[in-house]
């Protein structure tokens, strides 16, 4: 096991540098750079910008090197702690991602709970009670779930809140705790806020989470050893639970190596939409503008928390499932 | 007599609602009176005792600032309101997308050297008068004795100065924003700067440009000709060793001196700047809300003395949706906004106003043409290129476009079907050029194609003149919408157009940065876009009109690059566009008034002649969605980018009404 876990980690190192050389390449890719975008924004915001300030500005941010002096400085950088700075932002990357990743984390792993527990819960109780009522209605709203984009159930939630209820959903604070220093009280009014990104970014998540524990539960179900447990009277509560959910629960343990990044990325278009200070949203701009420092800063962190991810998942199967073996 | 009650019920609800209208209807226009002494003179009413915000008179008792009347210049600017005399207090909440979206803060809260009055003349606003010498080649400004910084420092022709050989003309900050972005060269000449005394300066050129110059001043671009000296000197190596500088420098995390000094330099990244406007950042600009105080040394007063501006604080919430801006508005979390919301929100607006408890302004706009259509006059292919230079195809064109139609469908009806010429409220709008080719005439426009020998195949679809199948390409950015509705629907309007009158079309949407590519390696067919502001001849004006910049001549990129390189690739313009380019650099040198008119006249000729671009809908309406406790919102005004959109709201003299709150 200790080898197994040692190897993949000295695996990981080429390929993450490897990642880093790919999503700088294809960063650059598009026609034009940073520079450029900006000057495009100016202008349908009816500004102008000539020539030679462009070049001037080229120069000032290093734009005019060519792309692998400009891979080597950053990299350089990056093995001393420093990502580069934020064009865009006009601040060190560090900084902009940095004040953003605490809510994030905070917003994500209340979802990926509220997820696994609902998600659990309800495939249980479908899974056992299987073609009942209870179980069409779940089913039934389980796939509206599924097919339903979350920034449009954000967009119709927003609207239902402000037609009925006369209350501003965007956000993650009320406007006094918006640039109040942390305490208790902002801590509360931030809970507040929270539920609804919660439960709009978690719906897909839920509903897919059903479908498969569901399924995976059935498949169990019907195997001999379950009904021969059952033969020999072993109390249903425990006949479930000891063997068929353990089995059934593999897909959320192999989900963990995608949830980690997700905790980064997650629910971009969601997170626009109701205005939440998240990271999505700063790394969708980063690429749409080309402030490549922080696209590419934003990529590493996804790429390093990609790989770990997979790597405690593949650890965590390797624990929970018997059948695996190390070789 | 049910009838007659109903009747009666009718006639008086319309009535209610011809009233509530009236009550929501904005009031007058705010009026500028340069100095405390020409107000006296102009109205014969004597200005009153200054008077200043509740907290800042805690402030004067507690010994934290000298009394109002040392704060305030010797002359002030007065200010009569668009209505009546404002309440102190109060924060206006705005919206806005971050750094990259800095001219949300800049344009209501920046001021201009020179300003334009209530009329659109330009006039005084930080110097207080100035005075045309040489012949046009020298102006001598006056600053107005006893102005002062927001830390209370004394404003005076040194900060000018700074301005102008420590940050605009020095070499090493040369990349350093907002240095670069507007320049004071004439005639290929960068103008000369010399303090006469300290209150007063001169500049001189190489050309007589005074008059185009004191314009640039009041409209475009970012700077105010003045940097406080007193706190930029510890930053800037002329001043302080560079190592010393450097070192502090990377302490802040930059590379160098010059980084360092570009954040110290902009107010919106560092709160420290001492400005002159009326309201000062106090918190980091990436936080979820930027918020401005009200600077205690501003230098403008109301009839009534009262020192400006009336709203206490700005907060500027970050939202980065266009969509959830417009439901902040709604929902009557953001006070007064316009920057971000377009037209077809108007419904929506307007369907919410009662219950949302805010007015909706519709300002009109010096759009020249919503959109247009830009033919590529110097594309590669030489029998397109032949037919889109000329006339006849482009008036054919023109006239197939059902443009009521258009504004019906994307601008609610309420834009101007038009011409790309220039606008209603402009100086130089022609009727002619405006009206030219813009009824809807299929047959016509069917006939005289069949004259240009374009037959039509066994599809239907005319062929070029030489026989071959022929398509026009309609290209559009994607993303950008034109106001109402998305470019690519407005795309597919005019490619059922051209449908009609025979002329096969497709559509091709590019995203920006190809868009860009493709302009600059003459690619792009025929570009679907708008025009911008058509209100006075500067240079933005003619970077979309005439040939000079690639990137932007939508409709020659090749004769712009001719120009531009001087000749060495590109195309050779014809005579037509050489004059237009001799126009432009005509008017770059600040002829006349007369002159100007005269040459934009012709311009008008050229343009109705050739019909370069052809504009279907324009000079539409911007929202402003104000809530109803703001007062003194002006009936009208022209929402432009030379005017700075919100800024000639006037936002120093607008005030919130806690009655109506």
């Amino acid at each position: 096991m200790a080898s197994f876990i040692l190897k993949r980690m000295l695996n990981v190192i080429p390929l993450l540098i490897l990642i880093t050389i790919i999503s700088f390449a294809i960063i650059q890719l598009p026609p034009g750079d940073f520079i450029s975008s900006y000057i495009a924004r100016l202008q349908q915001m009816g500004e102008m910008v000539g020539p030679e300030q462009a070049e001037q500005l080229r120069d000032r941010y290093g734009l005019d090197q060519p792309i692998y002096v400009q891979y080597f400085k950053w990299m350089s950088g990056v093995l001393r702690g420093d990502f580069g700075y934020s064009f865009d932002w006009q601040q060190p990357v560090s900084k902009v991602i940095g004040e953003r990743l605490a809510l994030t984390l905070v917003l994500t792993l209340s979802t990926t709970l509220f997820v696994w527990i609902v998600g659990f819960l309800i495939g249980l109780y479908s899974a056992t009670h299987q073609y009942s009522i209870g179980d069409y209605i779940v089913t039934f709203f389980g796939f509206i779930g599924l097919a339903t984009p979350n920034f449009m159930l954000a967009l119709i939630l927003m609207w239902i809140a402000y037609a009925y209820f006369g209350q501003n959903v965007g956000g993650l604070f009320s406007p006094e705790f918006l640039s109040a220093p942390w305490s208790i009280a902002r801590v509360i009014d931030m809970l507040k806020h929270l539920w609804i990104p919660v439960i709009i970014t978690g719906t897909a998540g839920t509903a897919g989470l059903i479908r498969i524990f569901r399924a995976n539960l059935l498949d169990e179900l019907g195997k001999p050893y379950v009904a021969t447990a059952r033969a020999k009277g072993l109390s249903e509560f425990k006949l479930i639970f000891k063997y068929p959910v353990r089995i059934a629960l593999i897909p959320f343990v192999a989900t963990v190596g995608w949830t980690l990044p997700k905790l980064i990325s997650s629910a971009t278009i969601t997170s626009v939409v109701l205005s939440l200070p998240t990271a999505g949203p700063v790394l969708l701009k980063a690429l749409q503008n080309q402030d490549m420092f922080l696209a590419g800063s934003f990529i590493l962190l996804l790429s390093v928390l990609t790989v770990v991810g997979t790597l405690i998942s593949d650890i965590l199967l390797a624990w929970v499932d018997p059948r695996i073996s190390y070789n | 007599m049910k009838k007659k009650l109903l009747v009666s019920l009718f006639v008086l609800s319309m009535m209610v609602a011809l009233f509530s209208l009236s009550a929501a209807a904005a009031d007058g226009m705010w009026k500028l009176y340069n100095t405390s002494t020409d107000f006296e003179e102009e109205t014969g009413k004597t200005l009153p005792e200054f008077k200043q915000a509740p907290q800042l008179s805690e402030q004067v008792s507690n010994g934290e600032l000298p009394a109002v009347g040392e704060r305030l210049p010797e002359e002030p600017v007065v200010v009569e309101p668009a209505n009546k005399i404002g309440q102190y207090g109060g924060t206006w909440v705005r919206a806005w997308k971050g750094l990259s979206d800095q001219w949300a803060i800049n344009k209501p809260v920046g001021e201009r050297f020179l300003t334009f009055d209530e009329e659109g003349k330009v006039v005084p606003n930080i110097a207080k008068s100035w005075e045309i010498v040489d012949e046009g080649k020298g102006i001598i400004f006056h600053l107005r004795k006893g102005m002062k910084w927001s830390d209370g420092h004394p404003l005076t022709a040194d900060d000018v100065l700074f301005w102008f050989n420590d940050i605009k003309l020095y070499e090493k900050l040369a990349t350093v924003e907002p240095g670069p972005w507007d320049t004071l060269k004439y005639g290929d000449k960068e103008a000369e700067i010399k303090k006469i005394d300290d209150y007063t300066f001169k500049v001189s050129f190489a050309v007589d440009v005074a008059e185009k110059f004191l314009d640039e001043r009041a409209g475009w671009g970012p700077t105010t000709m003045i940097a406080p000296r007193h706190y930029l000197k510890q930053f800037h190596d002329k001043y302080v060793a560079e190592e010393k500088l450097n070192a502090k420098a990377v302490e802040a995390g930059y590379d160098s001196w010059i980084e360092y000094f570009g954040e110290k330099v902009d107010y919106l990244r560092n709160p420290d700047l001492p400005v002159i406007f009326a309201w000062q950042v106090v918190n980091d600009y990436s936080s979820s809300e930027l918020k401005l105080k009200r600077n205690p040394y501003y230098w403008k007063v109301d009839t009534a003395g009262n020192q400006l501006p009336y709203m206490d604080d700005i907060s500027a919430l970050r939202i980065d949706d266009n969509q959830v801006m417009v439901m902040q508005a709604i929902s009557g979390n953001i006070n007064l906004q316009n920057r971000h919301i377009t037209i077809d929100n108007y419904p929506l607006l307007r369907e919410q106003e009662d219950k949302g408890n805010y007015t909706v302004y519709l300002y009109p706009r010096a759009d020249g043409a919503n959109n247009a259509l830009y033919f590529n006059h110097t594309l590669e292919d030489p029998v397109k290129r032949k037919l889109y230079n000329n006339p006849t195809f482009k008036k054919a064109v023109s006239l197939a476009l059902n443009r009521s139609e258009i504004n019906e469908m994307f601008y609610l009806g309420i834009g101007k079907p038009r011409q790309a010429s220039f606008v209603t409220n402009s100086p130089f709008f022609d009727k002619e050029w405006t009206n030219a080719y813009t009824e809807y005439n299929p047959e016509k426009a069917n006939q005289m194609l069949d004259e240009l020998g374009m037959e039509r195949g066994e599809d239907g679809y005319r062929l070029s003149p030489d026989g071959k199948p022929f398509e026009i390409e309609i290209t559009i950015q994607s993303m950008s919408g034109g106001g109402g509705g998305s470019a690519s629907q407005m795309a597919e309007v005019y490619k059922h157009y051209f449908d009609e009158i025979g002329l096969k079309s497709s559509i091709e949407t590019l995203e920006r940065s190809l868009m860009e590519e493709r302009m600059a390696t003459n690619q792009v067919d025929t570009r679907l876009s708008n025009l911008g502001d058509m209100l006075r001849p500067d240079k933005h004006l003619f970077n979309r009109l005439v040939p000079m910049v690639p990137s932007h001549a939508y409709w020659a990129p090749a004769w712009a690059k001719y120009y531009q390189s001087e000749g060495e690739s590109g195309q050779v313009p014809p005579a037509d566009v050489k004059r237009l380019q001799e126009i432009a650099e005509a008017i770059e040198t600040g002829p006349s008034w007369e002159k100007r008119k005269e040459l934009m006249a012709e311009l008008a000729d050229i343009f109705k002649e050739h019909l370069y671009i052809i504009g279907t809908v324009g000079e539409v309406p911007t929202p402003y969605v104000a809530a109803d406790y703001m007062k003194n919102m002006p009936e009208e005004i022209l929402d432009t980018g030379s005017y700075r959109n919100i800024a000639r709201v006037l936002p120093i003299q607008i005030y919130i009404d806690k009655s109506a709150e």
